[in-house]
């Protein structure tokens, strides 16, 4: 039997969603929790493909959510055309604004470009709110449309699964994407940038086409929070949420974009759910961040790879 | 090397740290939580989403502490419909990300109305979820008119005076102190950035000849300040969410402007903790627009209250008052709605609670609720503009101008 | 007039950035590790004191000392407790170190506020005297003291790297730490001494800059920002480069705003950012590797 690359990853990831859509059933405040995790989970794994894969960290998700965000609101307020468009537009204008900003910063690498990218999600926040006549300044825009699909409106609790599945499929191709020649190249590129582009591969377009996929990806995810809370404000997607972003892929186990998911699963469970009243969500995920750094090192997956390697007898 | 055991050792020492910090934090909680007093049954659940460790923590943690203690009061005399009142309370850090999580777990664990008391950013994304569940909610000390405007605004409620108001009565100000050109220092938050944007369109009375903007966490405002002292104007209106900004910004303007006339917003009236960081004499002279009126009897009561509970040396703020009559508004509209168990009527009875005496403004203040009418205050009386004396402590009602009030 | 109060303003705020770089320097020349958490270690320096000296009534040089002492403590303990060991763990990639690094960053701001209180304290004076006339202006004591600190600590901080054994180590196990250990020099000692210097450094320029503005606990984070843009802008050439990186650094954060008015200091940061890294992607010092 031939296995398809990416399926383990796939049967476990689908086979979580589906155990925590049972978990969730009618009950609103769990499906809240799935709608905000899918959120985290997508700008988590929009940040994987540049920040894990080509080495690249960029901060700017906040401003790549923030145009996922009021495409929707922006088609949903100011024109007739059907919601689901911004599903489309959201990532392609984020797409592109992230080939710009990735030419204005090709340069830079590391600490110098998360500074600049940082920068950028500041000013970007800033422009939302000056533009008032396209943004809606500082109020944001809200009152959106039901979602109709020829005709179809789903409800909530469909929207919650459609959006789990979307963040399994995302995941799957990302890591059928980690392991295509492709993805092969991009991550050689992040520890022999040199020896790539000696091979003749263009180093600084690979990293532009990995940027814009981030973007696009951290776009549908700032759609799908805008369409499920209702409503969408400049300060909506902060500069926490990027530094929660930036942890979840380590949380969960670098390794696999699977790991960013279980890793936005779990940061939700601790800023969320975490039954001590009032303790600062954030206190608990810096605390829970530092403690699987320093026992596992390898993600919550890679510890558990090992832990099954160790049932399973010692090999190698 | 024995790396099992400094590996042992360290996760001790985390898990330990860990420990300590939830039950740190636990027990705080735990403390301030009411009890359920002289009253018996079913206690009546409100949920309370509360900034308390995020950006807002800082004037978040002033409201829900009285929150708190107006609950433990209505208890005391026997609750509402003679069931105690339950807080149960959520903090979103002022993430709108979290907003419809946070509200959701208040729901799910039996809140049937709420109160927000968090960052206007964070509210403001609250609206839409509040219609999604169709619970009512009261934001106590909400100024900004948005809030409480389309969209999604069926369910959300504010008592105070908003900008509307506070344009007639600076314009009235500034008529009576003969100013027509004004200078305006304001923060970069887009709280403030929704407020000038309703403030200054009703302020046709003067001529704006300088806008300067800072960064709300500013270390340094001296450029703002030397553009504004370019300019020349009469006088300056700080617009700021308060805290930092708004002493930088005195004492800035007191140092290299001095002379010169100030008017404020709210918020330096309400944060007592902030007048210790302005330099000495720097909020001399100062005017903002301010909303206890000692002379109010209901003031006055919960005044003898905070005191007793507080400490002889606390100072009352708006946020005291306003967080009072928010609980105490819930009370009325429930017990008009006989239960909280039907959400729509409890909504209802909000909409028809008229004339209420509230705890701050002039005496004859009230604040009335209607289907159109989401913000409590009727007339400017619930506006006071307060003059800062020499030791940065406000010193009492504005001579030269008070706001119109009707006896 | 007018001018002169700016450029005393961009000074103060320019040796504040510089000052803050300086301890990232430290760090990032022992450790070649940016640290994050220096912005917290600042915070707690100011907001510790300030605390202290309110709530508890303690003399405030003692409190100063307490909170030095606590802030260097920090940063000892994020070098023993966290960066040692995940760069043990996870090897040489700088990723995973600085994520637990913006973990501490996160944790001690809010264990901060949880020990200090949320609200924004104001800053504590050390010293009390007469403010300096100089021209139409006056420089507060505090301003004096900022100043003459930022001298004192970067001639310290030239003459120590450059005539102390450990200073030039510093250097050595900076440059290549695997050689540095292959030859047996204490690569762990110096690289502590590194974090621990950079936090007293950190902790003392908190202090110092709280009067100015105050401090809160939600300071350090763009405090770190700050500091690192100073210290990316200067460049690693030189110990002085920092305070170059830094002033220059205060001069657009106190003269964009002056000329161009609005939110320009957010558009400005962005565009100097932008071309600067453009131009001069390593900073303006670059180090030259010695033979």
């Amino acid at each position: 039997m031939k296995r398809v690359p990416g399926s383990i990853g796939l049967v476990c990831g689908v086979v979580g969603a589906a155990l925590i859509l049972l978990w969730v059933g009618a009950d609103g405040y769990k499906q809240t929790l799935i709608t905000t995790t899918a959120t985290y989970a997508l700008i988590a794994l929009g940040m994987y493909v540049p920040y894990l894969m080509a080495g690249s960290l960029s901060m700017a998700y906040g401003a790549y959510a923030g145009i996922g965000g009021y495409a929707v609101g922006l088609i949903s307020a100011r024109s007739g055309l059907p919601l689901i468009l911004a599903w489309v537009a959201g990532p392609i204008i984020a797409a592109a604004l992230a080939v710009l900003l990735g030419l204005a910063t090709r340069r830079l690498s590391g600490f110098f470009l998360a500074a600049v990218t940082l920068l950028f999600g500041m000013a970007f926040t800033a422009l939302l709110v000056d533009a008032e006549g396209l943004s809606g300044g500082s109020g944001g825009l809200g009152s959106l449309r039901k979602l109709n699909i020829l005709g179809w409106e789903p409800t909530h609790y469909q929207i919650v699964v459609g959006s789990v599945v979307v963040v399994c499929v995302i995941a799957f191709l990302l890591d059928r994407l980690r392991m295509s020649p492709w993805g092969v190249i991009v991550r050689t590129m992040r520890d022999a940038p040199r020896a790539v582009e000696a091979a003749g591969v263009r180093v600084p377009v690979m990293n532009l086409v990995a940027l814009a996929i981030g973007a696009a990806i951290a776009a549908v995810g700032g759609g799908l929070f805008t369409y499920s809370a209702g409503s969408v404000t400049p300060d909506t997607f902060t500069l926490n949420l990027v530094f929660l972003a930036i942890f979840m892929p380590l949380i969960g186990g670098s390794a696999t974009p699977w790991g960013a998911v279980l890793g936005a699963v779990i940061a939700v469970e601790l800023t969320l759910n975490f039954p001590v009243i009032q303790t600062s969500g954030t206190l608990i995920l810096a605390l829970g961040v530092l403690v699987i750094l320093l026992l596992a090192p390898q993600g919550v997956i890679g510890y558990a790879a090992r832990l099954a390697r160790l049932v399973g007898g010692r090999r190698g | 090397m024995g790396v099992s055991t400094t590996r042992y050792r360290r996760v001790v020492g985390c898990l330990a740290l860990t420990a300590l910090a939830l039950a740190g934090c636990g027990g705080k909680a735990a403390e301030e939580k009411p009890n359920n007093g002289t009253a018996t049954g079913a206690p009546i659940i409100i949920g309370l989403d509360e900034d308390s460790t995020g950006p807002g923590a800082s004037y978040s943690t002033i409201a829900g502490k009285t929150i708190r203690l107006a609950v433990q009061d209505i208890n005391n005399k026997g609750g509402v419909l003679g069931r105690p009142l339950q807080l149960v309370v959520e903090n979103d850090e002022s993430d709108p990300t979290k907003v419809p999580a946070v509200l959701q777990k208040l729901s799910s664990q039996g809140a049937k109305v709420l109160l927000l008391q968090s960052g206007t950013a964070a509210i403001m994304q609250a609206k839409s979820t509040l219609t999604q569940l169709g619970l009512p909610a009261i934001a106590p000390t909400g100024v900004i008119a948005t809030l409480v405007q389309p969209p999604d605004n069926e369910l959300i409620y504010m008592l105070a005076n908003t900008t509307t108001d506070w344009a007639d009565v600076y314009c009235g100000a500034f008529k009576a102190a003969g100013i027509s050109k004004l200078g305006v220092l304001t923060d970069d938050t887009t709280t403030i950035a929704g407020l000038n944007k309703a403030l200054f369109a009703g302020m046709s009375c003067v001529e704006f000849v300088a806008t300067e903007k800072g960064a709300s966490n500013a270390s340094d405002l001296s450029a703002q300040v030397a553009r504004l002292k370019n300019a020349k104007p009469d006088a300056v209106l700080v617009t700021s969410v308060g805290g930092a900004f708004e002493v930088l910004a005195h004492n800035t303007l007191g140092s290299q402007m001095a002379g010169t006339k100030r008017f404020s917003l709210a918020s330096i009236g309400n944060q007592p903790a902030s007048w210790k960081l302005a330099a000495p004499g720097a909020l001399n002279g100062l005017i903002f627009m301010g909303s206890i009126n000692t002379e109010n009897p209901r003031t006055q009561e919960l005044v003898k209250l905070l005191h007793e509970k507080n400490g002889k040396d606390y100072d009352i703020t708006a946020y005291d008052a306003q967080a009072w009559d928010a609980v105490h508004l819930l009370k009325h509209a429930i017990e008009k709605a006989g239960g909280v168990d039907d959400s729509k009527k409890l909504n209802e009875a909000i909409q028809n609670i008229k004339k209420y005496p509230s705890t701050f403004g002039q005496a004859s203040f009230t604040l009335s609720f209607g289907a159109d009418k989401h913000l409590g205050a009727d007339g400017p009386c619930g506006l006071s503009l307060v003059e800062f004396g020499s030791d940065n402590k406000p010193k009492g009602p504005w001579a030269t101008f008070q706001p119109p009030c009707s006896k | 007039m007018g001018q002169l109060q700016l450029w005393l303003s961009a000074l103060e705020m320019g040796c504040f950035f510089g000052l803050l770089a300086l301890a990232y320097y430290l760090v990032l020349v022992g450790a070649g590790f940016f640290n994050f958490a220096i912005g917290p270690y600042a915070m707690v320096g100011g907001l510790c004191t300030s605390y202290l000296v309110i709530h508890e009534d303690v003399n405030v040089w003692v409190a100063a000392g307490v909170a030095v002492l606590g802030a260097a403590a920090l940063a000892v303990i994020t070098e023993l407790a966290v960066v040692r060991q995940v760069q043990r763990r996870s090897g040489r990639g700088e990723l995973p170190a600085l994520v637990a690094v913006a973990a501490v960053l996160f944790a001690i701001q809010q264990f901060g506020g949880y020990l200090f209180g949320y609200t924004t304290l104001p800053g504590q004076n050390l010293l009390t005297f007469d403010p300096v006339a100089v021209g139409d202006i006056v420089v507060p004591p505090s301003a004096v003291l900022l100043l003459s600190f930022t001298i004192v600590a970067f001639a310290a901080a030239a003459l120590w790297i450059r005539y102390t054994r450990t200073g030039r180590l510093l250097r050595a196990v900076g440059d290549s730490t695997h050689a540095a250990g292959l030859l047996g020099l204490p690569v762990n000692r110096v690289r502590l001494i590194a974090f621990l210097i950079s936090g007293l450094l950190a902790g003392i320029t908190g202090l110092l800059f709280a009067p100015k503005a105050g401090v809160s606990s939600l300071s350090g984070l763009s405090w770190a920002l700050s500091g690192f843009l100073a210290m990316v802008v200067g460049g690693t050439g030189s110990v002085w480069a920092p305070l170059v990186g830094g002033l220059l650094l205060g001069l657009v954060e106190v003269f964009v705003p002056y000329y161009f008015g609005g939110q320009s200091h957010v558009y400005g940061l962005l565009l100097v950012a932008l071309l600067f890294f453009a131009f001069k992607p390593s900073g303006l010092f670059v180090r030259r590797i010695r033979a």
